[in-house]
């Protein structure tokens, strides 16, 4: 082509008529690369599944006919007193004192997600504010906050459990406050992180020549820029909340029979492993499988914000991903893993 | 700034704390009307002749400042008072029963946890992308999600339980003195070590793995390389040393985890150590035994943060200049 | 600061009068430099302003120009307001802006707003480019909903951008368009005064005769002043209507453009000017350069007296022990002023530095 065709050409592009395009937003972009992870998928499935099992339990007990508190001293208990296996009137076997297992587990469900998915969004809500207040004001003001921060995540969470136990008697709320106490720490630490090397960005400086106030540049120019780490931190947060749950319940220090979750169904359970194995192996089997689903879903959001970490299982057909080396299926320096919060799940 | 200067600041701002703490706890529970503090310190089942022995024992009716140095200067001599729930028992005596029963579940399973962890994690780095590295990858995964609750007790179920119904007895729940024998001791204690260590493990061989791989992508490293170093010594001896530090700053932030951490696997393994004792007080309400558990808890965690902060010192001299 | 400065300080730029946009008075900012030992002391200072006077007209251009490190963009924040000032005032129609609060300060923040120097730094990548231009609308309260949508992409066409693009983001505009999303951005609440950070430093040459240009439109359309912050000197003879040349926190010289271009005294900016690149092969060959030795020296520990001497090719041991006044020197418009004991007079040629140069004092 001349050089005046090509001109016409370029010319005709710029004057073409532009349609209001939506801008690619990230959310829409990660969406795509998770739909895309195999094993993300999964978990999601795997995920809703146990959310329908929660929310179906009392369905699940009117067609078994078996209530959540329900006992039955006569068929559901040998002889000796010990739990019936699994058979066709309960399906997955009963406990020592009779009731039905299956039931009691899908009704743990219920404890197990509301408390994961509450207290994830009380630690998130309070982290992020006051990582963005301390990173943002600095000063004395970051000063305590850092200290407090520090301490909390330093403390052994068992010494407070306890202790609230003791003070309150144990109960669903002091699970509550405890697991959203230590949540929020460690997303604090993250953000304050963040938010320090952000507000030296020269459009944070061009806010300030605005005249936009300190509150409004920590929400509406700081925090989208801390969004991604904060989902994956919060995504990870469910699966170590349902975890810390489960350890409370299970020394007696949370939810309480004839309430059913999953913690103290296997607290009961220690005692009776030898003749049931049943009592064990399904509540445990279930609680794990949540959890990884938790964390391997975590794991997919993660490697799907941040698309230059080469996955160690590369999805896709076997192309070589010359990426910059940065090995995925694990913390980078904009995804850091959480700072291991004292969930117990851990240890 | 020395090693050895730093390391003494650093326990003494430990005695600092553990006197905080020690302060806080005694005003927390004895800055009360005294026959409240009786009762608290006897127990529900207190008879009136067990309170005035009390108030008379510990002086409860002296002005506060009085029994706060009592106070003091009892701990200071392991005087941690009486345990009216046992029967009169000191509490020093129950609790020192206990102390080497945790004690060999602690260092077992830490042990345990920092070789598996960092073993794998260093050997995942170093073999990036390999099938070890994608196995590990799986079973870090798995270890990340198990409670370690679960853990145990699975590990009952299917390790112990089997084991013992064939006449294999070496495995054991509880526990026995190390004065029996190494291999009885281990015994008793390899299920809690292995169940304390697991998650752990999993949590340290991903940190030390993405730390590792980090440092080894860094220009020092490649230096190292072009001075033809071996590639072993170029990890072991360079990189390992700034891989590390992250590594070791989290055993700071885990010791509080582990004390949980060794509650639980006490309480699935009944080994009776501290962690047992200290739910049992809590639930008996004996008083005098929390105070000393919450005194000792915080005395390890103070310890373990001075060995963390002299490793990081250790491995990072710019930290001794601070 | 070890020598006062003579008290009838001249004034740089144009437009003594009192109806001035704005003043600057003896602005001096320190940045103070913590030292060790057990409580942080201040054990020295960064003295990146030291005392600079200058006055902008309305609907002027004041060219601001010197090496990386004088003070320019410093100064520029002290009088936006962006930063506090160790000492000095900036005045604005006639009002004391100087170190007011934030509450206080608002109302002066829609008259003088500022454009930077990086377009990929400073436009805010999470947010939709609509919503960065009609920030200054939210934050002032001036408009909303559908009114400042209308306003946003009005001012878009008013730079120069589609106006369908404002649900589209930073990272999709290419650098120029992203600095007329700056321009915008600045021009949305009218104000009286611009300070554009050196706003084309960055783009492509072929791009920066546009920003320059729309720049132009816009202070001729609505009567904006600038203050013009550039390291290029031909960028900054091409938009200015005055020009101060600083060199480590001090002005060296400053006048209306032509006398200062056409005849500069100081020899700070008569070696800028020969190492500016020039259009012309032939003239570029026959100029002679003037190379100054050394580097910058450090603004924590400024050479005593004049701040240049240690480079300069005419220095003298006057010039290590006094500071020179900012003054008319012979011959020159009343409005031009330089800061030299020993000006560069009319066809001097200024010998190579390290051969007649002074010793640099201390």
């Amino acid at each position: 082509m001349s050089i005046s065709e090509l001109e016409f050409q370029a010319k005709s592009v710029e004057d073409a008529p532009a349609q209001a395009i939506e801008g690619r937003s990230q959310w829409w972009l990660t969406w795509r690369r998770l739909r895309r992870d195999k094993m993300a998928v999964a978990a999601m499935i795997v995920i809703v599944l146990i959310a329908l099992c929660a929310i179906l339990a009392p369905v699940f007990a009117s067609i078994t006919g078996h209530g959540e508190a329900q006992v039955f001293p006569n068929i559901g208990v040998t002889a000796d007193g010990l739990p019936v296996a699994p058979n066709h009137i309960f399906w997955l076997g009963t406990d020592n004192l009779g009731h039905d297992l299956f039931v009691r587990i899908m009704y743990g469900a219920q404890v197990s997600l509301f408390v994961g998915v509450v207290t994830t969004l009380i630690g998130t809500a309070a982290g992020v504010t006051v990582g963005l207040v301390s990173g943002y004001f600095g000063g004395w003001v970051d000063g305590i906050l850092a200290r407090i921060v520090d301490s909390v995540l330093a403390f052994p969470y068992i010494i407070l459990a306890l202790s609230l136990a003791v003070v309150f008697g144990p109960s669903l709320t002091i699970v509550i406050a405890v697991i959203s106490f230590f949540s929020w720490a460690g997303i604090a630490r993250v953000v304050r992180g963040q938010t320090l090397s952000l507000k030296e960005k020269e459009y944070i400086e061009a806010a300030r020549s605005l005249g936009s106030g300190p509150w409004r540049i920590m929400f509406i120019d700081i925090f989208p820029n801390l969004m991604a780490p904060v989902l994956v931190l919060a995504t990870l947060n469910i699966p170590a909340a349902i975890v810390f749950e489960a350890t409370l319940d299970y020394l007696g220090l949370g939810v309480q029979p004839p309430t059913a979750s999953w913690g103290n169904i296997l607290a009961s359970a220690q005692s009776f492993y030898q003749e049931a194995w049943w009592f064990l192996v399904f509540p445990a089997v279930i609680l794990v499988i949540t959890t990884v689903a938790f964390n391997l879903l975590g794991d997919g959001v993660r490697d799907a914000m941040d698309p230059r970490t080469e996955r160690v299982f590369a999805a896709g057909r076997g192309r070589k991903r010359r990426k910059l080396a940065k090995p995925g299926g694990g913390p980078s320096a904009q995804f850091p893993d959480p700072p291991r919060q004292p969930s117990p799940g851990g240890v | 700034m020395s090693l050895l200067r730093f390391l003494i600041r650093r326990i003494l701002s430990g005695i600092v704390v553990l006197w905080l703490v020690a302060t806080l706890a005694f005003f927390l529970f004895f800055a009360r009307n005294p026959a409240i503090v009786a009762r608290a310190l006897g127990g529900r089942a207190a008879t009136s002749a067990v309170l005035a022995e009390i108030t008379r024992r510990l002086g409860l009716n002296q002005p506060i400042l009085t029994q706060y140095w009592h106070f003091l200067d009892r701990t200071i001599h392991f005087n941690l008072g009486v345990s009216y729930f046992s029967g009169g028992e000191p509490v020093s005596t129950i609790v020192s029963q206990d102390i080497p029963r945790t004690a060999s579940v602690l260092v077992g399973g830490v042990v345990l946890w920092l070789i598996v962890g960092l073993g794998v994690g260093i050997l995942s780095a170093t073999r990036a992308r390999s099938l070890f590295d994608r196995s590990a990858t799986v079973g870090v995964l798995i270890g990340l999600s198990f409670p370690t609750f679960v853990l145990g007790e699975i590990l009952l179920l299917i390790v112990y339980l089997p084991l013992n119904e064939h006449g294999y007895h070496w495995i054991n729940t509880g526990y026995a003195p190390l004065s029996n024998g190494f291999l009885t001791w281990a015994g008793y204690m390899i299920l809690p070590w292995i169940t304390l260590a697991t998650v752990q493990a999993a949590v340290y061989t991903r940190l030390s793995r993405g730390s590792l791989l980090d440092t080894l992508g860094e220009d020092y490293v490649r230096t190292a390389r072009a001075k033809g170093l071996s590639e072993r010594r170029v990890v072991y001896r360079h990189a390992l040393r700034g891989a590390l530090t992250p590594v070791v700053s989290q055993l700071g932030i885990d010791v509080g985890t582990l004390l949980g951490g060794v509650v639980v696997v006490e309480n699935v393994f009944a080994v009776n150590g501290l962690g047992q004792g200290a739910v049992a007080a809590i639930a008996n309400g004996d008083l005098p035994t929390i105070i000393a558990f919450v005194l000792i808890a915080s005395a390890f965690v103070v310890v373990a943060n001075i060995v963390v902060d002299l490793l990081y010192a250790v491995l990072d001299p710019r930290v001794r200049i601070s | 600061m070890s020598e006062t400065l003579p008290s009838a300080q001249a004034r740089a730029g144009l437009d003594g009068g009192d109806d001035a946009l704005v003043r600057v008075d003896n602005l001096v900012k320190y940045f103070p430099v913590k030292g060790g030992g057990l409580i942080s002391r201040t054990v020295a200072n960064v003295q990146a302003v030291d005392g600079v006077s200058l006055t902008i007209g309305r609907g002027q251009t004041i060219g601001l120009v010197g090496e990386t490190g004088c003070g320019k963009s410093t100064l520029a924040r002290c009088i936006a307001g962006l930063i506090p000032v160790t000492s000095g005032t900036v005045t604005f129609e006639g009002q004391n802006i100087t170190n007011l609060s934030r509450r206080r300060m608002q109302p002066y923040r829609r008259e003088i707003q500022m454009i930077f120097q990086d377009p990929y730094g400073s436009l805010n990548p999470r947010r939709r480019v609509g919503s960065i231009i009609g920030d200054p609308f939210a934050v002032h309260k001036t408009a909303a909903g559908n009114e400042r949508k209308k306003a946003v992409q009005e001012l878009m066409e008013r730079v120069g951008l589609n106006p369908e693009h404002f649900n589209r983001y930073p990272a999709e505009f290419s650098g120029g368009q992203r600095q007329r999303i700056g321009v915008a951005r600045a021009l949305a609440l009218r104000p009286k005064l611009i300070i554009c950070d050196e706003p084309v430093s960055a783009l492509d040459v072929s791009i920066q005769a546009q920003v320059l240009n729309l720049l132009a439109d816009l202070q001729q359309d609505f009567g904006l002043s600038y203050l013009f912050i550039a390291h290029d000197l031909e960028v900054v003879r091409h938009v200015s209507n005055a020009v101060i040349v600083m060199y480590l926190g001090r002005v060296a010289e400053a006048g209306p453009r032509d006398p200062v271009y056409d005849a500069p005294r100081h020899p700070y900016t008569n070696a800028l000017l020969s190492a500016a690149p020039a259009a012309d092969p032939d003239a570029a060959a026959a100029r002679q350069r003037i190379i100054l030795s050394g580097d910058v020296p450090s603004p924590i520990n400024p050479p005593a007296g004049c701040r240049f001497h240690p480079r300069c090719p005419k220095a003298q041991e006057l010039c290590g022990q006094e500071t020179p006044p900012l003054e008319v020197k012979a011959g020159d418009p009343a409005t031009h002023v330089t800061s030299c004991h020993f000006p560069v007079q009319e066809g001097e040629v200024l010998a190579r530095a390290g051969r007649t140069a002074g010793r640099p004092q201390r």
